[in-house]
């Protein structure tokens, strides 16, 4: 690889990483994933040989399109490795996403929802997933012992997922 | 509590910790609970990576640049010496004092502590760089040498094991009893052995700064009297160790982390409440081990087909290392004909789980200090494995793979 080959490839990593890394968090909602699969999708694209033949402007397009495959891929491995994960709402996400009054409208149906639950359950899921507190904090400030975090924090999503497929029908 | 409601708190700490979650869902409940989980997180702006992730994907796209950069490193490094050479004496008198406080610290802090329950993910790192985890455990521990540990994930998912009043007992749900934490291998990360290992250490000293579970932490590097060097994770707030990153032995180097803990009065009484009829057994390791073993105080040499290469050099430090606690599993030969066994259908390195269960190996022959074991599994021609304890010929000594035979 000549020197002009990698200032164009630093080049495209410094323009596109930004928004790549961003759009592939807000699906695995883990620093560590995303960074992975972030170097992946360069390891993949770049080596792709029609790369060269990509119009500059369609670069973040082709880069979303290899990532979103290798989320799928991974997502399907652990499936056959006994994890049951959802492969199915990779693409729901990804229309979220693709367009940003959808995306925004996705975020105001979780907080009308989360809004459905007692306060008490609330609270737990503020504290511990938006907050990101530990167990033992979260039982701090709500003045109650871990394990009631653990069962209140259970009951709490249990509700919400039956909450969203209600209203998820409802707008259908 | 239900054991969904324990996997669901360790996924939401694998995700608040920024980290891939290991957790498996069995059910489509769970997994619906975890998209879910994953779609409340999406109402957070993302966590960015560290400053110079652009330059990162590209040394990684480039041999030719990851030199280059090495070497601009290696010049920078060269450049600061002479500066840094001026700073050593002074910051070696203060870590000094330094360290020998902040082990005192954790020693006053962990002397008020009753017990304790924590999440403990235990991770290994191939040579590749690869790192895996092994398993995730539910573990209570109190001050009188109790536990209950609960397999929330691995190849022992569902085994419990609780130590009460100086017995052992274990419930496994495929009614297979194995000893993942035996008097003789000692629990691997329990905050009192920590501390104490560091007070009798040979050095102890902080390298650096980290973040451990969303805690800030210091790094130690912990040189055990005779032993290979540790690190160590200390919690800056609590003075507690939080993770510990044994040495690379045999392509394969352990991290213990606790993604999760607190400080309680006492395990729950319904935790450690055993109940034979539903399936607990006492398990006397000391008394299994006798049972299978032949007396006799001759050394019994096996001649197998195959003949494996021993550097004792190699074997001495890695008894070294058992001996601080960092190998416990060179402990156990079926382990250890397990990980032998493996490596040869994967010599790069073992990716995931490993290639042949611990199940698939039985002892059909075993002395004192010598061991027969059988291999039931057809992803490898090794039919049985030798060991013998070469180093130190009781208990404490470990066992090393010396030959084996592909015929039946």
């Amino acid at each position: 690889m000549n020197d002009d080959n990698m200032k164009s490839i630093a080049a495209i990593c410094e323009n596109t990483w930004e928004p790549l890394y961003r759009y592939i968090y807000y699906r695995v909602q883990n620093r560590e994933e995303a960074e992975d699969i972030t170097q992946e999708t360069y390891v993949k694209s770049l080596s792709y040989s029609k790369f060269n033949e990509i119009e500059p402007d369609r670069y973040m397009a082709f880069l979303k399109t290899v990532a979103i495959n290798i989320i799928r891929d991974r997502w399907r491995k652990s499936k056959t490795m006994g994890t049951n994960t959802n492969i199915d709402s990779v693409p729901e996400i990804e229309a979220s996403t693709e367009d940003m009054e959808e995306m925004a409208n996705r975020q105001l149906f979780i907080k009308r929802s989360l809004s459905k639950l007692n306060e008490d359950q609330r609270k737990v899921i503020e504290l511990r997933i938006i907050n990101g507190y530990s167990v033992s904090e979260t039982a701090r400030i709500m003045g109650i012992k871990p394990g009631n975090v653990r069962v209140l924090q259970y009951r709490a999503l249990k509700n919400l997922v039956v909450i969203m497929n209600e209203k998820e029908d409802y707008h259908e | 509590m239900s054991n969904d409601a324990k996997k669901l708190s360790a996924y939401i700490d694998s995700l608040n910790n920024e980290k891939k979650p290991v957790i498996r869902a069995d059910s489509e409940e769970l997994n619906r609970m975890f998209v879910a989980v994953r779609q409340i997180k999406s109402l957070k702006p993302p966590v960015m990576p560290d400053g110079g992730f652009s330059d990162k994907i590209v040394q990684n796209l480039t041999e030719k640049k990851k030199k280059s950069i090495k070497n601009r490193r290696q010049a920078l490094i060269g450049g600061m010496a002479g500066i840094a050479a001026i700073l050593v004496l002074a910051l070696f008198i203060a870590n000094m004092i330094r360290n020998r406080d902040i082990v005192y610290a954790m020693e006053q802090a962990y002397g008020k502590v009753k017990a304790y329950h924590g999440i403990l993910e235990v991770i290994f790192n191939n040579e590749a760089g690869e790192t895996h985890t092994q398993s995730l455990l539910d573990v209570w521990v109190d001050k009188k040498g109790n536990y209950y540990i609960e397999v929330l994930e691995g190849s022992y998912q569902g085994l419990k094991t609780v130590r009460k009043e100086g017995k052992v007992w274990q419930y496994s749900i495929d009614k297979t009893v194995f000893p993942v934490f035996s008097e003789t291998y000692e629990f691997i990360f329990e905050l009192g052995n920590e501390i104490y290992k560091l007070k009798n250490a040979e050095s102890v000293r902080i390298i650096g700064d980290d973040s451990v579970a969303g805690r800030h932490a210091y790094i130690m590097e912990v040189t055990p009297k005779g032993g290979l060097p540790y690190k160590l994770w200390i919690d800056k707030e609590t003075k507690t160790p939080l993770k510990k990153q044994g040495a690379m032995t045999k392509a394969i180097q352990y991290i213990t982390v606790y993604t999760d803990i607190e400080f309680v009065d006492s395990i729950p009484e319904e935790l450690t409440t055993i109940v034979p009829d539903a399936g607990f057994k006492e398990a006397d390791f000391d008394t299994d081990k006798k049972e299978d073993t032949i007396d006799n105080d001759d050394p019994v040499r096996f001649t197998p087909e195959f003949k494996v290469d021993v550097d004792m050099e190699v074997e001495k430090a890695e008894q070294i290392s058992a001996d601080s606690g960092s190998s416990p599993w060179k402990l156990d030969p079926v382990y250890v004909a397990q990980v032998f066994v493996s490596l040869q259908i994967s010599p790069e390195g073992i990716v995931g789980d490993y290639p042949v269960d611990y199940d698939d190996l039985v002892i059909s022959e075993k002395y004192a200090n010598s061991v027969k074991i059988r291999v039931n599994n057809e992803k490898t021609n090794i039919k049985t494995v030798y060991l013998e304890r070469l180093i130190r010929q009781d208990d404490t000594g470990i066992w090393t793979v010396t030959g084996y035979d592909v015929s039946e």
